[in-house]
């Protein structure tokens, strides 16, 4: 790689599912109805047997918090036919608005749920690192609204180093597709990528346009 | 299925029945080059100019399906990598090529009355055109699209549609007193044309898409209303059986022209289409979340 | 206290000093009108004249950051907002960004209602004007009059009602909107007070038992340790405990993820798979709702029977736990280990009895009976949720008993359980803004309010009522501020509308708030009241915590509404109370009272309002290097350090409650007792699901309902498990029917294995909006809530409910 490559760190062993990032974001962009650039998938599988008089649940579960992955190869940037997709020194993906002619095609292609179309503006949106506030020496503002203090960011290859690759937790898709520039740890729950006994509870909440 | 995907069912149904018609047309052309029979009858004006009509309109659907179509001046920026940049720049060469044939038609632009270079060149971009298109859905996080029956199932929506609507278009143009020994090798071949795509179909149908499996993905798997399903398959049977019978009757001269038929069968194949389509891209479903 | 301001640490978003020049002439009027003015001491053009002032940093695009506050509801946490200003509009909510995050001292990050706010400051819906009813009472229709007619509506009929019947029929209901001082009920509460007084109540309806059984058994509420010392525990119980989505103080869900890094074990005991249990246990124990004090005793029976039990500390310093120990005179009667055993009722409290009860299987009871018998020290906090229920009393007086037989309690790392407020100086203080006494010296329980409407005259001690023999009054006036618990937040809203409906019982309804809430429906006076960002404002923590958070007013209230402290100041006037009232003090002056009366109470510290305001921090805290644990010299020495309690000792028996003499409901050791509804009873043939309503993340109670963001994060719906749902055809998503006697609603469903079997839940606080039948189609619990009350709290049983199911 070489080079830079800016990249999220979550750990999803702690996280509560609150969404208060998914809000900090849509307060600090002030970004529409049903828009979430990041968003919380609450995974979950397993049932219920019952023994006797007891109820044994063989039920577990967890919580991802996503946003865009700023992918290393960014499939969403391939797509677009506008070049609207740019991707910066930093290894931030951005859209380019006035490029955007809202033809929805890398909404298919983003296998995170990550591109978020306005239909007010009628162009794709997503997260965007918060480059303002990295410009100005901060942080981006769903990593310091944490309240489990679960998120963070830095050098993908720095993330690694220190917490090992790990990147296809369940619901996210296997990692070669995109390669995304995100560390998670794993809840004791996790199961991978593609697991077929696993189902993201809270659809309803995602607003998953399919 | 989104609502913003409706739009794309008519656009693709409709550029890939011209494509049809332009593939089909030629081909057609080749086997009865010499009896003049097209010209006779100003088929080649009509299926040209229709054609050109079907893509303004296919193409006026595209744009308007776009949010920001003016934003559209850079949709040729990605040829590198964008199957929709290639897409929309290909969809614009084979308009530009019907428009060239148009012209060529009613001006006599010299060329056109020997070997139909711009015809030929059309077909091509066609059959190009169909295959980007299909491409352009294979996209590798979503299973249901990502396999060859996706192009299988785009080219037979052309040889479908395409022989369909040239038959429309030829007893339209033939008129109350349709010379139909004349026409009957073009009939003929349009007929065999239909017939190969309807196996094709069932094929495709039954042999590939029953396979897709939708396993590995977190969301749930997609499914389509099954009055759809329904509306796909008796339509689609209906309109068959009945161009069959149509054309059955007209061969052993059993019974009256009756025109009527012929639209009505088109109707209902395009109708199934529509649904067939629809059905597709309900089935959107990717990996990951 | 460093003073350094975080925002001016070096950051470029600072601006320099010139380009601040030129804002300030733009934006700067409108902060003054506000009453923000800027000092003198960094940024030289931000001065106001009074030198009052605050330092502002400025943002790029000319915004302007304040510290606050969150508007401090009855939300569980106190946090600190980073308020983006500009133009007189917050533009951007963030949070707490002091430079150290330690657990010392930890940030105050706000929660998902914090970090939405703006959505409800700006929510077109805010009241804005006085209203006075047209239509019947409880149709919500309502016509715009002046302040002036409103306020001498308001005197002239508390004047009317008071001669008539006496203060005694004046109810000012319990209300939690506020916390902030100069707006919320005290306001109200003072003025009456004044005024010769309104009904008196006790309890709450987060802690009605919790907070009566606790001392029972230990003398005192303050029962915790300070939270920092979580991180000593070896063995953490979250009992009916859902940190991680009801704020119980902020950042104790912070606590318990530190507590487990360094090495503590922690389950979760809880009919649903809460966001505790995901997030901060390593394992889950579903148990059947109303059932604790059976898997309690079991844990007992396991702990007593492999000797696993504190026999040091029991005989040091509890009474009660066996023949041994029992009170003068009362040997004979049932000990502690005689119910657990079984010695007099014949029924042994073994693993597999509790399994029957409990629906957890006796194994698993066992190994945790040993795990908390034998892991030392270990912490079982319990939550309010499984004591706002039938017999909730019960639970609560278990787990302080498991606590003591296991020598938990008075050592660091341990738990003492019970209602658990915070040593030291007893934690925060909640409302320091003085209500003065009550002249009216009769109190009921809060719960039973309607109970007053109906019968008032007739509620004496057996009703709960303390300072007097009976009430002298049915209620017949309500003044209700900053409360929804006239129908959505009371139990059984069907009955609570038609007794309000009834002008001939409650005369008058007078609604003060920022919406138009299910209570303010049936009111005959609506008072448009601003919100926390409108006026100056104070508060201290929840529940813990170790500091003092300011709300400076971040600009007038828009239209015509005013502070609660105001209304009542112009209403004090037209009662005559004025200086009495006002002690010429406006809503600042008071905040100043309040600050200078922590410097006099838990913070001699604290800096003056001027100073805090100054620094912009938004929160004056004090950090906790050692933590105090609570009870520990008592457990050193309880001869000379001994309980409140009639012994000194820890009861296990109590001989208060023996004395009661109603040992089936109020027995002197913690019993199981099987609930009023229950899944074990007759009821459950016509309704045989539990349903709980648990506190839920976007709302704080009935707050927030309204708010966009809030409402697509986590919308309102029933949960359900596959079992249940499966067997009444019912799939994710559906739109289903809940109901039972009482009430109905239809919401969507949430298809769950998350949820035990048998057990819906149905998250409390949806506004009450009932359709042309009357059924519910938003999903508020209170529709299907029993106004049964506890035994010996009086308190609310809100999530005791059977009920059922079907598909709509
Ligand atoms: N987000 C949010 N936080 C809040 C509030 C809010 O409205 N919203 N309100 C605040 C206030 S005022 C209060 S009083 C507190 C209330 O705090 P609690 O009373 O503790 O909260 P609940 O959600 O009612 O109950 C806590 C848990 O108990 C479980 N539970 C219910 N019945 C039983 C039972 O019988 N046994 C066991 N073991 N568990 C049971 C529920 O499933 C729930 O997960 O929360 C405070 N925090
Ligand atoms: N079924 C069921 N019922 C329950 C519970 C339960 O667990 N289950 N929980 C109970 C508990 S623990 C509690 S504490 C109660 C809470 O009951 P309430 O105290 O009634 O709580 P809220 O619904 O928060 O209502 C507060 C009202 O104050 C208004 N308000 C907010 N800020 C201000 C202000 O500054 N000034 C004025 N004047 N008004 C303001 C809000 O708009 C809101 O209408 O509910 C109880 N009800
Ligand atoms: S704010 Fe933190 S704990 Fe809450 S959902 Fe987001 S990542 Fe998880
Ligand atoms: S996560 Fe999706 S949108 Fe973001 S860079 Fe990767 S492919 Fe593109
Ligand atoms: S929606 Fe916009 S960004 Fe996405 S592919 Fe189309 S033009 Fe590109
Ligand atoms: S980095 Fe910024 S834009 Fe991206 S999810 Fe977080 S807050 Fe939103
Ligand atoms: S916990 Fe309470 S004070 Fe803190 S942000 Fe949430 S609503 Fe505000
Ligand atoms: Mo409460």
């Amino acid at each position: 790689m070489g080079k830079k490559q800016l990249a999220f760190y979550f750990d999803s062993s702690s996280c509560s599912g609150c969404k208060t990032c998914q809000v900090a974001c849509k307060d600090k962009h002030d970004s529409g109805e049903g828009i979430l650039w990041r968003r919380v998938y609450e995974a979950a599988g397993g049932d219920w047997v019952k023994d006797g008089n007891a109820w044994v649940p063989n039920v577990y579960s967890y919580y991802i918090s996503m946003a865009c992955n700023h992918c290393v190869e960014p499939l969403c940037l391939y797509s677009c036919p506008n070049n609207a997709i740019v991707k910066n020194d930093d290894g931030i993906v951005l859209i380019e608005k006035d490029r955007c002619m809202g033809c929805r095609y890398c909404e298919w292609n983003c296998p995170y749920g990550a591109l978020q179309f306005d239909k007010s503006q009628g162009v794709m949106t997503k997260c965007t690192f918060c480059d303002d506030y990295l410009a100005e020496g901060k942080k981006p503002s769903c990593i310091t609204a944490c309240p489990m203090r679960v998120l963070d960011i830095g050098e993908l290859e720095e993330l690694e180093k220190e917490h090992g690759k790990s990147n296809e937790i369940f619901p996210m898709p296997r990692a070669h597709y995109t390669q995304p520039a995100i560390v998670v740890k794993p809840h004791r729950d996790a199961r991978m990528a593609e697991n077929v006994e696993m189902k993201i509870d809270n659809l309803e909440e995602i607003k998953n346009e399919q | 299925m989104n609502s913003n995907e409706w739009p794309l069912v008519f656009f693709t149904l409709l550029s890939q029945m011209t494509a049809g018609i332009i593939i089909i047309s030629f081909i057609v052309g080749l086997f009865v080059r010499n009896s003049e029979l097209l010209s006779d009858f100003e088929l080649k004006r009509n299926y040209f100019f229709v054609s050109l009509v079907l893509m303004v309109i296919a193409l006026a659907i595209s744009f308007f399906h776009l949010s920001a179509p003016l934003q559209s001046v850079f949709a040729l920026a990605n040829l590198q990598t964008s199957w929709l940049s290639r897409e929309i720049f290909c969809m614009s060469m084979f308009t530009f090529l019907i428009a060239v044939c148009c012209a060529a038609v009613k001006f006599g632009i010299p060329g056109i009355s020997g070997l139909p270079y711009w015809h030929i060149a059309a077909a091509f971009t066609g059959l190009l055109l169909v295959w980007i298109m299909a491409r352009l859905y294979m996209i590798p996080i979503v299973p249901a699209w990502n396999n060859y029956a996706t192009m299988i199932g785009f080219f037979t929506s052309i040889f479908l549609l395409g022989g369909v609507a040239l038959l429309v278009i030829l007893v339209v143009t033939g008129g109350k007193s349709f010379p139909f020994d004349q026409l009957k090798p073009v009939m003929w071949a349009l007929i065999v044309v239909v017939s190969l795509a309807v196996v094709a179909k069932l094929l495709n149908v039954f042999l590939f898409q029953s396979g897709i499996s939708f396993t590995g993905g977190s969301l749930p798997p997609p499914e389509a209303p099954f009055s759809w399903h329904v509306i796909h398959v008796i339509f689609f049977v209906a309109g068959f059986f009945l161009l069959a019978y149509w054309a059955y009757s007209q061969m052993q001269h059993t019974e009256l022209y009756r025109p009527q038929m012929v639209y009505l069968s088109f109707a209902l194949l395009f109708v199934s289409e529509i649904f067939g389509r629809a059905i597709f891209y309900a089935l959107y479903y990717r990996l990951g979340m | 206290m460093d003073g350094n301001n975080p925002d001016n640490a070096g950051r470029s978003h600072v601006p320099p000093i010139s380009a601040i020049d030129r804002r300030c002439f733009l934006r700067l009027s409108a902060f003054f009108s506000g009453g923000l003015l800027a000092s003198g001491s960094l940024l030289g053009c931000l001065q106001g004249e009074e030198g009052k002032g605050q330092i502002v940093s400025v943002n790029d695009d000319g915004s302007v950051i304040i510290r606050a506050g969150c508007p401090s509801h009855n939300c569980g946490g106190r946090c600190v907002l980073k308020l983006h200003v500009r133009d007189g509009e917050i533009v951007r909510i963030e949070t707490d960004d002091r430079p150290t995050d330690d657990i010392s001292d930890p940030q105050l990050r706000a929660c998902i209602r914090g970090r939405s706010y703006r959505r409800r400051q700006y929510h077109p819906d805010r009241l804005k004007y006085p209203m006075k009813r047209v239509g019947e009472r409880g149709e919500g229709k309502f016509e715009r009059i002046s302040w002036d007619e409103a306020l001498e509506i308001l005197a002239s009929r508390l004047k009317r009602v008071k001669e008539k019947y006496g203060n005694s029929a004046i109810l000012v209901p319990y209300g939690t909107g506020s916390y902030n001082q100069t707006n919320g009920r005290q306001t109200a509460a003072r003025l009456m007070n004044l005024f010769g007084g309104s009904l008196g109540f006790y309890n709450s309806y987060s802690w009605a038992c919790i907070s009566r059984a606790t001392p029972y058994v230990y003398g005192t509420s303050v029962t915790g340790n300070q939270r920092q010392d979580w991180i000593n525990s070896r063995y953490i119980i979250m009992w009916g405990w859902n940190p991680a989505e009801m704020r119980d103080g902020t950042n104790s869900e912070f606590f318990i993820k530190k507590a487990r890094e360094n090495g503590a074990r922690v389950i979760c005991i809880d009919p649903r798979m809460s966001m505790s249990a995901v997030s901060l246990a390593d394992e889950w124990i579903p148990i059947r709702p109303g059932t604790d004090t059976a898997l309690m005793s079991a844990m007992a029976y396991v702990i007593i029977s492999e000797d696993l039990h504190d026999k040091d500390f029991i005989n040091r310093c509890c009474i009660g736990f066996d023949k041994s120990q029992m009170p003068d005179g009362l040997e004979e009667e049932e000990s502690y280990i005689d119910y657990i055993f079984g010695t007099k009722d014949g029924v042994p409290k073994t693993p597999g009895w509790a399994e029957e009860i409990t629906g957890i299987p006796a194994r698993t009871i066992i190994r945790i009976g040993r795990e908390y018998g034998s892991i030392k020290p270990a912490m079982l906090y319990q939550g309010y949720g499984m004591q706002r229920r039938a017999y909730g009393e019960q639970p609560v007086l278990g787990g302080c008993v498991l606590a003591a037989i296991t020598g938990n309690v008075g050592i660091s790392g341990g738990w003492a359980s019970g209602i658990a407020l915070q040593v030291a100086d007893g934690g925060p203080l909640w409302n320091v803004f003085p209500t003065g006494r009550n002249p009216v010296r009769e109190m009921i329980p809060v719960f039973l309010w309607t109970e007053a409407v109906l019968r008032g005259k007739e509620m004496g001690p057996e009703d709960g009522v303390v300072g007097g023999d009976r009430l002298q009054n049915n209620i017949k006036l309500i003044w209700c501020v900053a409360s929804n618990i006239l129908i959505n937040q009371h139990s059984d809203v069907n009955r609570s509308a038609e007794i309000l409906k009834d002008e001939n019982l409650v005369e008058f309804i007078a609604f003060q708030d920022q919406f138009m809430t299910p209570s303010g429906r049936f009111a005959d006076l609506v008072l448009p009241v601003c919100t926390q960002f409108e006026v100056w404002g104070l508060q201290d923590g929840w529940k813990y915590g170790d500091e003092v958070i300011i709300n400076p007013k971040i600009y007038d209230p828009p239209n015509e509404a005013k502070s609660d402290y105001r209304i009542c100041a112009e209403l004090s006037e037209k009662l005559g109370l004025k200086d009495e009232f006002t002690q010429g003090r406006d809503e600042r002056e008071w905040i100043e009272w309040a600050v200078n009366h922590f410097r006099n109470t838990r913070f001699p510290e604290i800096p003056s309002l001027d100073q805090l305001h100054e620094k912009n921090r938004g929160v004056y805290s004090v950090p906790v290097e050692k933590p105090k644990v609570a009870l520990s010299d008592f457990r050193d020495d309880p001869e000379n350090n001994p309980l409140n309690t009639p012994t000194g000792k820890i009861e296990i028996f109590s001989r208060q409650l023996y004395d009661m003499d109603k040992p089936d409901v109020i027995p002197p050791v913690p019993k199981y007792i099987q609930e009023w509804e229950s899944p074990f009873g007759e009821e459950s043939k016509r309704f045989p699901l539990q349903a709980v309503g648990h506190h839920y993340m976007p709302r704080v109670h009935s707050i927030h309902d309204q708010i966009d963001w809030l409402e697509e994060a986590f919308p309102q719906r029933v949960f359900i498990n596959p079992l249940d749902a499966s067997d009444r055809g019912i799939k994710n998503g559906d739109q289903v029917r809940v109901y039972n006697e009482r009430g109905e609603m239809v919401i969507p469903c949430r298809v769950t294995a998350k949820i035990m079997p048998g057990v819906v839940n149905i998250p409390q606080g949806a506004w009450w909006t009932p359709d042309e039948e009357g059924v519910d189609r938003r999903g508020c619990v209170n529709v299907l809530t029993s106004h049964k009350w506890t035994p010996l709290a009086f308190g609310n049983a809100q999530h005791t409910i059977m009920c059922q199911v079907e598909k709509a």
